[in-house]
């Protein structure tokens, strides 16, 4: 993996000379924030050991245990596989940290109102922490794996976005909601006492940033013209398209190849038995799914699903 | 008045909701899920529950009709008053 990669943004940087408070909403979230900052440094138990004796990861979430290539292993060998999708996972939410940083860093720049900076310049420093906190940990589990490409994706056309309202709706309420809604998952499901700490700090982070895009989009969508709020429910659309295929396995899985190096693992055989699960919509729903859950409810709330985009979800499984 | 609860299973304890209405939502000591202590009496109170409502990241806060979750100081008295009835 290149260690720098350059992104061209057309970032339409904005100045404003009206320093009042305009939306108080707003400006009462940045006091919250100012008051909730922690430190990655001293406030997490880094004298304790990981415990990868137990699942890392909740085991409803890490699909990977009910497949019977991976039940097939040896013991010390599916313990191996775990940490490593243990990092592997957290590393896509390290990049994803990252993408968040960059993402809200344009934020500062390109939301109109004063409260809006303010805000979005303490969430800037939230995702700096959160790069320091996974960063750290999965050092000490194994090792950073590269970014799925999609997510990618998805961060770089959020980067790109000319429109303020689709960067806003992208990383604050479809990224940062999956994030929220999988640390829950993950704080709920880990049986090792450490990540349970990061997650439960950072989901507390991420639920400001994601209320932030709520409070915000729920005043902007209604006054925007016709034309350019369909291209933000668009934006969304491919948003979640794009991430959701990654999870059932269109870019994800080639990302994952790493994972099962030097392990008694007959690949033909566990491709065929993961494009089956993974396609099969009953094994799918056994778990939980944060888009389902924190994120696709939010879209819908705030009507960015439309009559026009609707079947599009529909075609994906969600229920709108 | 309206009236509001939580649903447990999707609040993620961030408390943010206990911000935009403190006398109304609170997170009880050692519990991980938000409640609606005191149901709204004024429209201060019913606008600040509208407000968590809006602040809350995960939908977790819902308008609701019929029974509510949380008792009303009406509601503790009347069934003191029960209780009492009934033991005499
Ligand atoms: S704002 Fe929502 S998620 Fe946060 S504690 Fe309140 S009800 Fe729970
Ligand atoms: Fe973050
Ligand atoms: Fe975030």
């Amino acid at each position: 993996m290149a260690t720098i990669e350059e992104v061209l943004t057309p970032v339409r940087t904005l100045w404003k000379f009206d320093y009042g408070t305009h939306n108080k909403a707003l400006r009462d979230l940045y006091e919250v924030a100012k008051k909730e900052q922690w430190n990655a440094a001293t406030d997490v138990p880094w004298d304790r050991e990981i415990d990868t004796s137990g699942d890392i990861l909740d085991p409803r979430q890490d699909m990977f245990q009910d497949f019977d290539f991976v039940k097939a292993l040896p013991d010390d060998q599916r313990t191996e596989l775990s940490v490593r999708r243990a990092a592997w996972t957290l590393s896509q939410f390290l990049h994803g940290e990252q993408g968040a940083l960059l993402c809200c860093g344009q934020l500062v720049e390109v939301v109109p109102d004063i409260d809006g900076k303010l805000y979005a310049a303490t969430q800037v420093v939230d995702e700096a922490r959160h790069v320091e906190v996974f960063y750290r940990y999965i050092q000490r589990l194994d090792r950073v794996y590269p970014i799925d490409p999609n997510l990618q994706a998805v961060i770089n056309a959020i980067l790109q976005a000319d429109l303020w309202q689709m960067k806003c709706v992208g990383m604050q309420v479809i990224v940062e909601g999956l994030a929220m809604g999988s640390f829950k998952i993950m704080k709920e499901g880990t049986r090792d006492e450490l990540l349970r700490k990061i997650v439960e700090l950072t989901a507390m982070d991420e639920a400001r940033h994601v209320s932030y895009g709520l409070i915000y989009m729920k005043d902007e969508l209604p006054r925007m013209p016709d034309p350019d709020r369909e291209r933000v429910e668009d934006f969304a659309l491919m948003a979640v398209q794009t991430m959701v295929n990654s999870g059932r396995g269109s870019g994800g899985q080639s990302s994952q190849a790493a994972l099962f190096a030097d392990l008694d693992i007959d690949m033909a055989a566990a491709v065929t038995e993961v494009q089956e699960k993974m396609a099969d919509p009953e094994f799918r729903a056994q778990r939980p799914n944060a888009f389902r859950d924190y994120v696709i409810p939010q879209l819908l709330r705030l009507g960015i699903i439309s009559d026009r985009t609707a079947p599009q979800y529909r075609e994906m499984g969600f229920e709108v | 008045m309206r009236q509001f609860s939580v649903d447990e299973s999707l609040c993620i304890g961030c408390g943010l909701c206990h911000e935009r209405a403190p006398d109304n939502v609170e997170i009880p000591p050692g519990a991980a899920a938000a409640r609606v202590t005191l149901q709204p009496r004024t429209d201060e109170e019913e606008e600040a529950c509208e407000e968590a409502a809006d602040y809350c990241p995960t939908g977790g806060i819902h308008e609701v009709s019929g029974d509510m979750s949380a008792s009303t100081p009406d509601d503790e008295k009347s069934l003191a008053e029960n209780l009492d009835a009934a033991a005499s």
